[in-house]
């Protein structure tokens, strides 16, 4: 790397609009002779130009719907921030309740099963004339029924729970 | 009140959270002043910086969020001025991660280069020159990395001091210099080599 002391004039003859037509014999021949200077010379030359074409083609929003965007944008992030802790304590008693659920099913669960044949026999011992000739006793009395009844019950609790505290 | 760039559910929403305005660093004259003052260079630097004119738009607005939301004691206007390019830096370097990590809409946005390629092509001839050196530079622009670019344009476009890069890009400030030759070399090889788009 190069520290050449004419840099600082090339940048100004840049910036003043003196480059290339209007600067003094020594410095072009400097620039010339210099890969630094050279490098500098078209490299700022090119991004004073680009800065100038941007500059045209920025069409920027009025500052004013800057300002009211910024305004609508910061009360959302606060508003969200503030319900923040609302969600998270809504999400820990969601848990909470669902863990509830399950406990109380898996207490309930062998009480069911126990309960569930002779709900059968008590069933198929009522008169059901018209329906057809169905083992309900043998039905019931199955475990996977029984599993996908309790299964049933523990999944619809907490969405019969939603609907019964929905304001909607 | 100028309702330029407004929607319908903008002015809807405005409406809801009246009364309710938010404390930012400047008052609202004192935004408008400053944004007058920044807001063209600004959304050119995001432009060049981007290669991508609606990301920039967006990228204009998150910039001045994000500088009112700061909060910051600032020095004076420079100082303020300073800290804008350098918030601009920083989402522009996150949106060139996020492209980077979506080619797809990468791949979208070369076809509306290429498009805008073809608009030069049909425009009167002192135009297009002007259009062509700049597509020129543009595309050189984009051929070097993002630390190259933004650095390249705090310094020549900005006139932004070693110390201000330094922050903006987040490297110390002995290293600009170094840094700063290197990105000046490679732009100046990447216009030699890249052809002048009709004009040679």
């Amino acid at each position: 790397m190069t520290d050449c002391p004419f840099e600082g004039d090339v940048l100004d003859a840049l910036a003043s609009r003196r480059w290339p037509a209007r600067i003094d014999e020594a410095l072009r021949a400097h620039v010339g002779e210099c890969a630094s200077c050279r490098d500098l010379a078209e490299t700022a030359a090119a991004l004073f130009h680009e800065e100038a074409v941007a500059h045209q083609e920025a069409h920027p929003p009025a500052a004013a719907t800057v300002w009211h965007r910024a305004q609508l944008r910061a009360v959302e992030d606060d508003t969200r921030a503030a319900t923040r802790p609302i969600a998270f304590a809504q999400g820990v008693a969601f848990t909470c309740g669902v863990a509830l659920v399950l406990t109380v099913a898996a207490w309930a669960l062998p009480l069911l099963a126990a309960w569930l044949p002779d709900l059968s026999s008590l069933i198929a011992r009522a008169p059901m004339p018209g329906l057809p000739d169905v083992d309900l006793a043998a039905l019931l009395s199955n475990t996977t029924l029984q599993v996908a009844l309790a299964g049933t019950l523990v999944l619809s609790a907490p969405i019969a729970v939603y609907f019964a505290i929905s304001r909607e | 009140m100028s309702v330029r760039n407004l929607t319908l559910t903008d002015i809807e929403r405005l409406e809801a959270v009246r009364g309710h305005d938010v404390a930012f660093e400047l008052d609202e004259g004192a935004f408008r002043a400053f944004y007058e003052r920044t807001a063209r260079p600004l959304w050119a630097y995001l432009s060049r910086l981007t290669g991508d004119r609606a990301q920039a738009d967006d990228l204009l607005q998150e910039t001045y969020y994000r500088f009112l939301r700061a909060k910051s004691p600032y020095e004076n206007d420079a100082h303020r001025r300073h800290a804008l390019f350098r918030i601009a830096t920083n989402l522009a370097r996150d949106a060139h991660r996020r492209r980077k990590a979506d080619p797809l809409r990468h791949a979208h946005e070369a076809q509306a280069e290429s498009l805008t390629a073809v608009d030069a092509a049909t425009r009167p001839d002192a135009l297009v020159n002007a259009r062509t050196e700049s597509a020129r530079v543009r595309a050189v622009l984009q051929r070097l990395t993002p630390r190259e670019r933004s650095m390249l344009w705090l310094a020549y476009a900005q006139g932004s001091t070693h110390r201000e890069i330094a922050e903006a890009v987040g490297v110390k400030t002995p290293s600009v210099k170094q840094l700063l030759f290197r990105a000046r070399r490679r732009m100046a090889a990447l216009l030699r080599e890249t052809p002048d788009g009709g004009r040679a």
